[in-house]
């Protein structure tokens, strides 16, 4: 699906921020209630996915070599 | 005996040798290097006091408790030290002593020294200012670590990072963190994620715990102008809690070791959770509330009695004809009997009792009023009482029940509507023929137009 397609590409921080968005919006009660609806759903699955991505997480390190560190000549 | 010209007391004495002291600028400010002798904490109040002496001599020093407590070594007897502050005299004694403010184990009196002058250079130029520090980023994906590659330091981090955050990606800048290069190494390392700021949105540059000497190279002016210059953030971890460099000062934030400033760095996933789930909540709530709020509005709407059933407009106007109905029985009830009773009282005075026959023909005529006025009266109200069953009867031939009681049937379709026309009914639609009693739906086989129908066109 479209959707799933796009919960993949999107980061944890972008997630999150939309949540809150989301969260902001639907206190604001502003909204027809389709869309209160479909945004509701739009951050449970917004949720799962951060949740997700923190319990999947594993810790990357990545050691800089020697070769990296040369600094250029300095300009 | 000379003249008491000059005559002082003890007191006045040695407050006139207190203010000489305290008014020269050089015993205001200065360093003294000695050994520590006479050491006694005075443990309710914290002040130290001690003697400092060499082989030229001796002097009484104090510490008070709030210079002690920043102390990052323990003073003992026979310990070289090199201490800083002012000479002023105590009256009680008149001891001139040395009012000690700062202090180092000797050997360090150099760099100790070489220290403060950076540190205040540094501040009068304005790098320490509050105002210069960059905010630490709450959600930092890349974190930069400019540390030595081996010991408990790096190791100490990425565990506290695991715990905390592990979307985090860590890269490492290895580098001396003492000795002969190491602040060189370590500028570098602030330069290389200066250029890559795509490794890093924050800037950690640290190390364990160690001797002054070891911890120097954090004390180093170009490293701390590197760190004043870098765009990213820093958090400086240097030592221990009571360590305090020059990188300490300069940084956006400093940490009082490694650990903590990964701790700093970045949020905690148990708190992130939290929030999820409290975004949850709320959420719901949220959509309750606007769920329950126009549901009530629809109950509201769907309570209007038009609504409510077919029949209930209809129904309403026929409990009000009912109604009407009842006033007027009363009204003719209530009418007989004032009638009644109004000619019982009158009937009853004594001019009609007692020379009956005198009276007798009076009597007669009213009575015979009487029974016109009721008559009249009687008449007009069977004639409204027939107007209105007349309408009562024109209502109920123009209710669908009453039709439907008459042998008619209602069709509708399957959306509801009501069906006025054989057009647009194809075979095969479901109909559905509501009776009096009841409905039955029903398959449509054919259709056909009768000859010569009109078929009004409705919807």
């Amino acid at each position: 699906m479209a959707t799933e397609k796009k919960d993949q590409e999107i980061s944890f921080e972008q997630a999150l921020a939309r949540i809150e968005e989301i969260v902001k919006s639907l206190e604001s009660g502003q909204a027809p209630l389709e869309e209160e609806i479909g945004l509701y759903e739009e951050a449970v699955r917004l949720t799962e996915l951060c949740s997700k991505k923190l319990k999947d997480a594993e810790l990357k390190i990545r050691t800089l070599q020697s070769g990296e560190t040369q600094e250029a000549p300095s300009c | 005996m000379p003249v008491a010209r000059n005559i002082l007391t003890v007191g006045d004495l040695n407050q006139f040798v207190k203010s000489l002291l305290e008014s020269n600028p050089y015993l205001g400010n200065l360093y003294v290097r000695g050994e520590i002798s006479n050491f006694k904490n005075q443990y309710l109040t914290g002040h130290l006091y001690f003697s400092l002496k060499d082989a030229g001599g001796v002097v009484g020093a104090v510490m008070f408790a709030s210079y002690a407590s920043r102390l990052s070594f323990k003073p003992e007897d026979g310990m070289k030290v090199m201490a800083h502050g002012r000479v002023s005299l105590y009256p009680k004694t008149g001891q001139y002593q040395f009012y000690i403010d700062d202090m180092q184990p000797d050997g360090l009196g150099a760099l100790y020294i070489a220290f403060n002058a950076l540190k205040e250079k540094l501040e009068r130029e304005g790098l320490f200012d509050p105002s210069r520090k960059k905010p630490i980023p709450y959600m930092p994906m890349h974190v930069g670590i400019v540390t030595s590659e081996t010991g408990a330091v790096i190791q100490d981090m990425k565990n506290v990072f695991s715990r905390r955050f592990p979307l985090t990606q860590l890269t490492l800048y290895p580098s001396l963190v003492q000795g002969q290069g190491a602040a060189e190494n370590l500028s570098r390392g602030i330069r290389y994620f200066n250029a890559h700021p795509e490794l890093a949105d924050v800037i950690i540059i640290g190390r364990g715990g160690g001797s002054i000497e070891d911890l120097w190279a954090f004390n180093d002016e170009s490293l701390a102008r590197e760190i004043a210059k870098s765009r990213i953030p820093v958090i400086s971890a240097v030592g221990h809690e009571t360590d305090f460099t020059i990188c300490d000062f300069v940084a956006d934030k400093r940490a009082p070791t490694p650990s903590a400033a990964a701790e700093l760095a970045v949020p905690d996933q148990a708190d992130l959770f939290a929030n999820l789930q409290e975004y949850t909540t709320r959420m719901r709530n949220a959509l309750k509330k606007s769920l329950d709020s126009r549901a009530l509005a629809l109950k509201r709407f769907a309570e209007r009695p038009v609504l409510r059933s077919p029949a209930a407009a209809w129904n309403e106007k026929a409990m009000q004809l009912d109604h009407l109905q009842d006033r007027y029985r009363h009204a003719l009830d209530a009418h007989m009997q004032m009638r009644q009773t109004g000619l019982r009282s009158i009937l009853s005075r004594p001019v009609f009792q007692n020379p009956g026959a005198m009276i007798s023909p009076g009597r007669d005529r009213l009575q015979s009023l009487s029974d016109r006025a009721d008559q009249a009266m009687r008449s007009r109200i069977s004639q409204r009482l027939q107007h209105a069953d007349h309408l009562k009867k024109q209502l109920d031939a123009l209710s669908p029940l009453g039709v439907l009681q008459r042998g008619y049937s209602l069709t509708t379709d399957s959306s509801g509507r009501v069906l006025t026309s054989v057009q647009n009914i194809r075979p095969g639609d479901k109909l559905t023929v509501s009776f009096r009693d009841g409905r039955a739906v029903a398959a449509v086989e054919q259709t056909e137009k009768t000859a010569g129908g009109k078929t009004s066109d409705g919807n």
